[in-house]
């Protein structure tokens, strides 16, 4: 054995139990070996009693640690529980204010669109009465068209089913609405041929020309002639 | 207790830091005994190792939100806060020295004496330790804690690298460099020993 061969192998020699022939032998060439082998088992002897000579833990170190646990876990469950409410009220406080934003959301949304929209004022059913039973012009033909009789409605129903169609002019269209009453809708014995309903409507402002010129922004009424099927068929500006 | 047999120490964190006491109680009868024996070795004082312990238990419950398992086993985590304890005691401490202990035969545990064994050997066992003590706590940081991982809390190379973050050759390294320096600061022990084995006069003073 050399002195590297021992160094590199120090660590298994001198943690074994014995001491094996070859390093003996080597032992009497080398001094210095041996004194270092000396050594390190001395030491490793020392630092094993060291080892062995830690004190036990304490009891009292136990109880003082579990104590501390303990303070930790309430201290940080209360921490949690005022956490929660708060966040709780948080959320609360979230909702409420989502709410009454959209409350006023709405309110303002109803307010604006109120102002927009022509107002019902009132509502009066009028009756149109059909023109005399004079013969019928051509050009006096819707006249007919807005009549209660019956029969002919029935009549007339059955010349619409004919392939033979009438072109009427509109301009007689008016004619059949009462008296200063424009025209908006087509009105026909077919598409009106019942009493129409009259309404009483507050336009907005400067609404489609029917304001006067010299103030824009002044409140226009209208009387609205509505059909039974919902459509507005003429309008009268009143005031 | 029984409950937690198969239980990793990382589950068992997690158990105690949401309040289940027998978890932690659990946790600690595993960690304690290795980080007390670090810090008493490290510094060398009873009291600073029980000091060190608690405050470690306690940083591990209010900083377990640090502790990532991809990272290492929570013992590691312990042991890391450990270390920083210790470097603070001892940043804290450097200005004092320790007066000579007097009870270091009193901490000896009664494992080490045997009946037989009479006042003298108590006495030079005791002075023995210590010597051995005071030459580890002597010796610069990086060997100091090599010498204590690996020889006196019994950690394996890789085991003691891995605490140390460092890589296994360099603890074996540092560990012999370590063994170097303790034989030249215990050379007079021996020495000691040797003569008082010699001249027996172990016998004289009973």
């Amino acid at each position: 054995m050399t002195c590297k061969e021992f160094h590199s192998r120090s660590d298994e020699y001198i943690g074994a139990f014995s001491v094996n022939a070859e390093l003996l032998e080597h032992f009497r060439q080398c001094a210095d070996c041996q004194c270092v082998f000396d050594e390190q088992r001395g030491l490793r002897h020392h630092l094993q009693v060291v080892r062995d000579s830690v004190p036990q833990i304490p009891d009292s170190l136990d109880a003082r640690v579990l104590s501390k646990y303990r303070e930790h876990v309430a201290t940080t469950v209360a921490r949690s529980q005022q956490h929660r409410t708060r966040i709780a009220l948080m959320i609360l406080s979230w909702r409420g204010g989502v709410a009454a934003l959209a409350l006023v959301f709405i309110t303002f949304a109803l307010a604006v669109r109120r102002s927009g929209q022509p107002r019902i004022e009132n509502v009066q059913t009028v009756s149109i009465a059909p023109k005399a039973e004079s013969a019928p012009t051509h050009e006096e033909t819707p006249i007919s068209q807005v009549v209660t009789n019956k029969r002919r409605v029935k009549n007339a129903r059955v010349q619409r089913a004919k392939p033979k169609v009438e072109m009427i002019p509109s301009g007689t269209i008016e004619a059949s609405l009462p008296e200063g009453f424009r025209s908006l809708m087509y009105c026909d014995a077919l598409s009106c041929p019942d009493e129409m309903e009259m309404i009483r409507v507050q336009l907005p402002p400067g609404f489609a020309g029917f304001a006067p010129a010299s103030n824009s922004n002044a409140v226009v009424f209208a009387d609205v002639l509505v059909g039974t099927d919902g459509i507005a068929r003429g309008i009268r500006i009143v005031q | 207790m029984v409950r937690f047999e198969g239980t990793s120490e990382a589950e068992l964190l997690k158990l105690a830091k949401a309040g289940d006491e027998s978890a932690f109680l659990v946790l600690y009868d595993r960690l304690k005994g290795g980080i007390f024996r670090y810090a008493f070795f490290m510094t060398n004082s009873k009291p600073a190792a029980e000091e060190v312990t608690q405050d470690v238990f306690v940083s591990l419950l209010r900083d377990a939100g640090g502790f990532s398992p991809d990272l290492g086993d929570v013992g590691g985590f312990a042991f890391g806060i450990a270390r920083n304890l210790v470097r603070r005691l001892g940043r804290r401490e450097r200005f004092f020295r320790p007066l000579p202990a007097c009870e270091t035969i009193e901490e000896l545990p009664a494992s080490l004496i045997s009946p037989t064994e009479g006042i003298a050997a108590q006495l030079v066992r005791g002075e023995q330790i210590e010597s051995v003590r005071t030459a580890i706590a002597s010796l610069p940081e990086h060997y100091r804690q090599a010498v204590v991982l690996c020889d006196l809390c019994e950690l394996s190379y890789a085991e003691a690298a891995s605490r140390l973050e460092c890589a296994v050759g360099t603890i074996r390294s540092r560990l012999n460099r370590g063994h170097m320096l303790l034989a030249q600061k215990l050379k007079p022990l021996r020495g000691g020993r040797s003569e008082f084995r010699e001249t027996g006069t172990e016998g004289c003073l009973i």
